[in-house]
């Protein structure tokens, strides 16, 4: 029950966040250099044609009216038309979403599948080998910037050997599995078409690497932290001296004990995956939103912008709510 | 047979020093102490004397690199873990922290089980049982069964420390410092309980602690503690009365004493402890001795008999014709 009443309060504050979401990205995008009307007129229109087009936009009218206008509309669920596409910008979200959460889902798990286990290892068998390795690849996933680390990744597995499909999103040109889900992996399967499937995994993997790498970094070095100090505690020590074997203490109860940071780091890096792919989806040509949000911004047109940010901070909020939701089920000295 | 017998017991670390050289630390030097069985020792040095790396050793949490722990008639120095298991039934530690030495993910009733369940085949009527038992044992509630260590005061948890250690009938306690963490009120609570246990259950204490007036207090013998290897060693009353080394004298003249009027008259240390990297050759206790002459600089001291089970390492103040 009270975690019920927790929930709601915290679905409470959504609304005040939202808002301020809203009017900060309402600014911000009217700032953009550049002028959507251009995006709707001819090369060669004349003044007259782009003031109709302004008036027809609102763009005529004083900010603050078009900012009445714009929140009206969001409570009407109307968010506006997506210019360079053409489409409402609700139809380009659902469209283009399942692309998005397939890449960020199988990154992050890649990630956590990697760093988890690598970090426990690095902690447990400390300055050993594997630490070093870690430590070494960290240090690598932490100075270098994501586009970077993506390029080279392109560079050596696509140009020099040959090993991946070229950066051209999410398959070969009219490639189009009958749509489900939207996400290629399952489709295929769906569909049973083994062969599409292995494509689009084939595609998937550069992309999906990047985006694991980027973030094992921090959460290698801090599920790796967060072992030491749980296997230095006095209560891992009474463990041992009671006659627990040594795997047991290592794997189960410290492991258990130690991975309350590392999922912290894990919502923290749900709630940045939607900015994080942004990059990656930029550099593959990924037909996700972080494309379409970036397509947007860099043509001045504020409809899907500002529905990209209030989008984002959305699920930024309600990761952030799910992850301490987690920290209830898993610690007993969290009681809200 | 003495409950306990240590015999030489050495330990070494390797520690990383700047530029990234390998060096050694001789944590402890041939440390050698009996206890006989319902006696309480007391340990007694300054940090890093080599306190808690003797406790860590007794309870194996640490293996010696040389000497020998003998438990009865069992040498468990050496002894590898899976045969090392059943024995470590026979000896527990306390530690310092409470709070840090409980999992803050089991509750009491959790904690205590866990030695149950792994030295004993109980049914879960008696392990609710001897669970119970043991709290009333220790002074705690039948409602704090199931509470979480962060829901109990310090005190509290420090109880929960004991019936843990208590669970699987240990014929030998480690205390290691299980006082220090607690403010001056509860600190009496439970050295009290710690004695009534000591009456009641005739357990055997190795008590280490550098609060020398509860050392006074709970101590049958005290053994005092100077890098790593025990400089006297005797009956508490003889220790606090007519310590036979420079370093026990001044340990003792540290205490500090109520009464603002009193005039200090035993010696204030100075100087450094000597690194336990770099060994002094003769007399540990050279660099900051009050009475050292140049011979002590060269020669080794081991322990001389000072008196009825009472020795000390210092050619000094022991003369010869009483050396053994």
């Amino acid at each position: 029950m009270r975690v019920l009443r927790y929930v709601s309060k915290r679905l409470l504050f959504l609304g005040p966040v939202l808002f301020g979401v809203v009017t900060v990205v309402f600014i911000v995008a009217r700032m953009l250099p550049g002028d959507p009307v251009h995006l709707l007129a001819p090369r060669d229109a004349d003044a007259q044609t782009l003031a109709v087009i302004r008036t027809e936009l609102g763009l005529d009218k004083p900010i603050l009216a078009q900012f009445a206008r714009y929140l009206t509309d969001i409570g009407r669920g109307e968010f506006g038309r997506a210019i360079h596409t053409g489409n409402p910008v609700l139809v380009d979200i659902a469209n283009r979403f399942p692309a998005t959460l397939e890449l960020t889902i199988l990154g992050l798990s890649l990630c956590i599948l990697v760093s988890i286990p690598l970090g426990v290892l690095a902690a447990v068998r400390r300055n050993g080998p594997l630490d070093h390795v870690s430590r070494l690849t960290s240090l690598l996933g932490v100075s270098m910037p994501s586009f970077w680390l993506a390029l080279l990744l392109i560079y050596t597995f696509f140009f020099h050997l040959d090993l991946a499909p070229p950066p051209l999103g999410r398959g070969p040109i009219g490639f189009d599995p009958p749509r489900v889900t939207g996400m290629y992996t399952i489709d295929t399967l769906l569909a049973g078409d083994l062969a599409g499937f292995a494509t689009v995994v084939h595609y998937l993997l550069l992309p999906v690497i990047s985006l694991a790498l980027i973030n094992m970094a921090p959460l290698t070095r801090l599920t790796r932290a967060s072992m030491i100090e749980v296997l230095g505690s006095d209560y891992v020590r009474y463990a041992l001296a009671a006659g627990v074997p040594r795997r047991v203490v290592q794997f189960r109860l410290a492991l258990k004990n130690a991975l309350l940071a590392p999922i912290t780091m894990i919502g923290i890096l749900v709630g940045n995956l939607l900015g994080g792919a942004v990059i990656i989806e930029t550099i593959f040509a990924w037909p996700g939103l972080g494309l379409w949000a970036v397509t947007a911004a860099t043509q001045s047109d504020y409809a899907p912008v500002q529905a990209f940010a209030l989008f984002a901070a959305t699920t930024k909020v309600l990761v952030y709510l799910l992850t301490d939701l987690a920290y209830f089920a898993i610690d007993p000295r969290i009681r809200y | 047979m003495s409950l306990l017998r240590v015999e030489g017991l050495r330990k070494t670390f390797k520690v990383k020093e700047g530029g990234g050289r390998d060096r050694t630390l001789f944590a402890l030097n041939g440390v050698s102490f009996t206890v006989e069985a319902g006696e309480t020792l007391g340990l007694v040095g300054e940090s890093g004397c080599g306190k808690s790396t003797t406790a860590r050793c007794l309870v194996r949490l640490l293996r010696p690199d040389a000497g020998h722990i003998w438990i009865g008639d069992q040498d468990i120095a050496a002894l590898p873990e899976p045969a090392l298991r059943p024995l470590r039934r026979r000896l527990q530690m306390v530690f310092q922290d409470p709070s840090d030495s409980l999992n803050p993910r089991l509750t009491v009733a959790d904690a205590i089980g866990e030695p149950l369940a792994l030295h004993f085949q109980l049914g879960p009527g008696e392990r609710l049982a001897r669970i119970r038992e043991l709290l009333a044992l220790v002074g705690l509630k039948d409602e704090h069964r199931d509470r979480y260590p962060h829901q109990l005061s310090i005190g509290q948890q420090q109880r929960v420390g004991v019936a843990r250690a208590l669970a699987c009938e240990p014929e030998l306690l480690i205390l290691d410092e299980p006082t220090s963490a607690l403010d001056v009120s509860v600190r009496g609570m439970v050295i009290r309980l710690l004695e009534e246990l000591r009456a009641s259950l005739g357990i055997t204490y190795v008590f280490i602690s550098h609060d020398l007036s509860v050392v006074r207090h709970i101590c049958h013998r005290v053994a005092v503690m100077y890098l790593g290897a025990i400089v006297e060693i005797g009956p508490t009353d003889r220790i606090f009365s007519s310590p036979s080394h420079p370093y026990t004298e001044a340990l003792l003249a540290a205490v500090p004493v109520p009464d603002p009027r009193q005039r200090r008259t035993r010696p204030i240390l100075a100087g450094e402890v000597s690194s336990l990297v770099d060994l002094p050759k003769g007399c540990f206790f050279f660099a900051r001795c009050p009475v050292r002459i140049d011979a002590c600089a060269t020669t080794p001291q081991p322990l001389r008999e000072a008196g009825a089970g009472h020795e000390a390492a210092c050619f000094l103040r022991v003369p010869e014709r009483a050396a053994v």
